[in-house]
């Protein structure tokens, strides 16, 4: 890794491959889709200015993913900082009406039940079971890049995601599971 | 397989692996993408115009004089700390233990920059006046051994009347009277 700037291009590119698992991971650090968004461009700014970038496979040089990820984790700790009582008042909606207004998943019709139930399971998980899983799964990090974007060890990341799909496992029962 | 435990880990927990990485997150908005494009885009430099802009001298009058007035306060402070008479310079106050750097004044350097006719005005006795305004800037400068300077500049505005002279002022004619 090194803090050399690239192009925006690449960045666009860079941004297209990998902005659904981003916003993914947006969406389960904040409350609202709106806030995910913010959370996520700021991140990215954060990501560009300080010119975090890795060698890819062909050599030429990309944006960290890994570093992309811790960024989105802080700009949702500052964001829940400044709004503490405006995500407060979210919370208490959303307790109320018992729903979240993000959709996490994109799925053909016939999946679309299927992933509506994944990711209300999802959602019930505690948050530090649900960023480890949304790491690990689709953001498809090394539990040592967890370790280190989450700042827990490296075995407390992989008990978590062990522990996380057990839960998932009891919620969906086994007969959706095939 | 993104397990790093697959080894270990029972054939149902693997298939909810498999069903969860099955599924596509939702990608972001065009919305989205614009903004964080349009963020991202390196700033323009600002575009050059032919402006002409004068130098604030009336803001920095007040600034000027403060600093001048707190230079001039401190000299009066040294030199009634060291029992000296007024006027004498600060680096000529001994002080045990401390290197002394002696700083000499260098000679008033007075610089006009422009002339401006303000108009007519009439003086007290309504006789017709010639109102101008002088800019200027004072250069106060002390200088150490080691060929260091210190340099205050002092913004100075001075106005003046001047009789009107008539056989000029009626060739050109009383362009305006101004009354103050």
């Amino acid at each position: 890794m090194n803090t050399t700037s690239s192009p925006p291009a690449a960045w666009k590119q860079w941004f297209n491959n990998h902005g659904s698992r981003l916003l993914l991971f947006a969406r389960q650090q904040t409350r609202t889709s709106e806030d995910a968004e913010d959370v996520l461009q700021e991140a990215m700014l954060r990501l560009w200015k300080s010119g975090m970038i890795d060698e890819s496979e062909d050599g030429s040089n990309e944006p960290c993913l890994a570093a992309a990820f811790t960024q989105i984790r802080r700009s949702a700790i500052d964001q829940a900082r400044k709004n503490i009582r405006r995500a407060n008042r979210e919370t208490r909606a959303m307790e109320l009406d018992g729903t979240t207004d993000t959709v996490w998943f994109k799925d053909s019709l016939e999946q679309d039940e299927r992933s509506r139930q994944i990711e209300q399971a999802i959602q019930t998980l505690p948050d530090y079971y649900k960023e480890v899983i949304i790491l690990k799964i689709w953001g498809e990090l090394t539990f040592e890049q967890i370790a280190e974007t989450l700042d827990i060890p490296m075995n407390t990341a992989a008990s978590r995601y062990r522990y996380a799909l057990e839960r998932l496992r009891r919620t969906l029962t086994p007969a959706k599971l095939a | 397989m993104n397990s790093e435990f697959s080894d270990s880990m029972d054939p149902s927990l693997l298939q909810l692996e498999r069903e969860l990485q099955s599924l596509t997150p939702v990608a972001p908005g065009r919305d989205l993408l614009r903004s964080l494009q349009a963020r991202m885009e390196p700033a323009l430099p600002a575009h050059q115009t032919n402006k002409v802009t004068s130098f604030p001298w009336r803001r920095m009058v007040a600034p000027a004089a403060a600093a001048a007035a707190a230079v001039a306060v401190l000299n009066l402070e040294s030199d009634r700390r060291a029992g000296t008479s007024r006027g004498k310079s600060v680096a000529d106050i001994p002080d045990e233990g401390v290197p002394v750097i002696k700083w000499e004044p260098m000679p008033m350097r007075r610089e006009y920059r422009q002339l401006l006719d303000a108009g007519y005005v009439l003086n007290e006795n309504l006789q017709p006046m010639r109102h101008y305004v002088l800019d200027g800037m004072d250069q106060h400068e002390w200088r150490n051994g080691e060929n260091a300077s210190v340099r205050l500049l002092i913004p100075r505005q001075q106005r003046f009347l001047m009789p009107v002279q008539p056989e000029y002022e009626q060739r050109e004619g009383l362009q305006q009277v101004r009354f103050y």
